[in-house]
């Protein structure tokens, strides 16, 4: 009870609340011991959880029991839309093979007919993180990929990631334009980070032939990266990779620019500071998407020192500038979308995903509006 | 003095610790504007010629001088000048004096608490 007081001080001594409170605190002691019940009992060998990665049309997700390597079939569309569950399951698919040091022995593209660019830089580091882990390289079968889908991989770098040749059939038309993707890691990059940011945002001015005013993405950029080296990862991590992409789809003129990493989250890192926030994330009511929402307010952050948590906003600055845009940030089960349509305010919409996206990812969407002369 | 962020700093500082990176904001005050600050009776930081300026650097360059140098909000109003000729970066000269006055603000609610 004492504990209680502490983390939801009562302000007069209330019987009814405070039973309601003890009631609370004993569901939470009951699913603590029951999960700790079912973790001690339940003795998992390897080749489980390696049997669950392989799931494809031929098994129609049964388990396949595969002792060292898997083959991981890729849906047909890949985007954060429509198929974000499907999406994030692939893409965790792949990274389950990377923790667990299996070999890919096809990442299969042949159903793969759409990818957009967010969910093509979360694939470029799910597949950069597997060769960097397990020094092994994919067998992709380019001949059977889709032309407008192998397009756009090779325009992102992903041939390179992958050491295949240039592929010959790209002379196809193509609205959407991917910009190479930019790997940095926190403590490699003491030097030049801000200069990959800067160099994104001058590639995609010159990519859209817009004014898109470079200095609020660069803000938004080294933000997150910011981030990245404060809170996204374990303090003892002997990696803190990130990644970014640019792309530009002409037919619609819109920019879209993708910030990941393979972090803790945002709902993983952010703690409960205002007494309501305390007292539903005591009755796991406190959900991701409410943290994300959260985590947006200014000087909030999880490290509880002054001057800090006003990253976030940097974030916000495309969106207050450009009258038809859209932020959008995965992190965990959370899903935040800020969005602007026209000269009215911004709209919050928030979502609890189905799947656990392990790290965050930040889009921002938004149409260009003044032309310039590219030189 | 003037103090060109682009000249005689980086094109492109972000980060708030050198932990993040070599082109901070920590880096930035002690290296550069701190110095100025104590040797000079007028500093002017010029703002032009940056890629952008993100909330972090600029927190921990100029709030920094409040909260960890002993400087006062009324006496850097009084010997710091914000310089930009670029209309995008206008924003970032009301940024610099907020949080400024919003360090300056947290010091006596600091003292109280350790009191």
């Amino acid at each position: 009870m004492t504990r209680l007081s502490k983390c939801i001080p009562l302000k007069k001594p209330n019987r009814k609340k405070s039973q309601w409170l003890l009631a609370a605190r004993a569901k939470k002691e009951k699913l603590r011991r029951r999960a700790k019940v079912r973790h001690t009992h339940r003795k998992r060998h390897p080749a489980d959880e390696r049997a669950a990665l392989v799931v494809n049309r031929h098994n129609r997700g049964q388990k396949q029991p595969v002792r060292d390597s898997v083959v991981i079939e890729l849906q047909e569309r890949l985007d954060l839309d429509e198929h974000y569950e499907a999406t994030i399951t692939d893409l965790g698919n792949v990274r389950r093979a990377s923790e667990l040091g299996v070999k890919i022995r096809q990442l299969s593209f042949m159903r793969m007919n759409y990818i957009s660019p967010a969910a093509a830089l979360l694939l470029a580091s799910e597949v950069d993180c597997w060769n960097e882990r397990t020094r092994k390289r994919l067998r992709p079968q380019v001949a059977t990929w889709n032309p407008g889908v192998k397009k756009l991989l090779y325009q992102m770098g992903f041939f390179e990631l992958l050491d295949l040749p240039k592929p010959e059939d790209l002379d196809i038309p193509s609205n959407t334009t991917f910009l190479p993707f930019i790997k940095g890691e926190v403590s490699l990059n003491k030097t030049d980070a801000g200069e990959k940011a800067r160099e994104l945002g001058e590639k995609i001015k010159a990519l859209a032939g817009a004014e898109i005013r470079p200095h609020l993405l660069y803000a938004g950029l080294t933000e997150a990266i910011t981030n990245v080296s404060h809170h996204a990862y374990e303090a003892d991590a002997a990696r803190r990779p990130w990644w970014m992409s640019g792309a530009f789809d002409k037919e619609q003129n819109k920019i879209v620019v993708c910030f990941c990493d393979h972090g803790l989250t945002i709902p993983g890192t952010l703690r409960a500071s205002k007494k309501f926030e305390k007292f539903w994330d005591l009755i796991k009511g406190w959900n991701d998407s409410q943290r994300l929402k959260a985590a947006m307010e200014l000087g909030r952050s999880s490290t509880g020192e002054e001057g800090r948590g006003k990253g976030l906003q940097d974030f916000l600055g495309i969106i207050n500038t450009f009258p038809i845009s859209t932020l959008r940030i995965f992190s965990s089960r959370g899903k935040l979308v800020v969005s602007k349509n026209g000269n009215s305010g911004m709209d919050y919409a928030s979502q609890v995903a189905e799947q656990r996206f392990k790290g965050t990812l930040i889009e921002w969407q938004f149409v260009p509006t003044t032309k310039i002369e590219i030189q | 003095m003037k103090i060109s962020i682009a000249n005689d700093f980086s094109r492109a500082p972000w980060g708030r610790f050198p932990s993040d990176g070599d082109y901070c904001g920590e880096n930035f005050r002690k290296a550069l504007l701190l110095p100025a600050l104590r040797s000079e009776d007028k500093v002017t930081v010029d703002l032009d010629g940056v890629a952008g300026l993100g909330s972090s650097f600029l927190d921990e360059a100029f709030g920094g001088l409040v909260r960890y140098d002993g400087f006062t909000p009324e006496a850097l109003s009084s010997k710091m000048e914000i310089l930009t000729n670029e209309e995008d970066f206008r924003m970032y000269v009301v940024l610099i004096w907020q949080y400024i006055k919003e360090a300056g603000i947290s010091i006596p609610r600091r003292r109280l608490a350790s009191a």
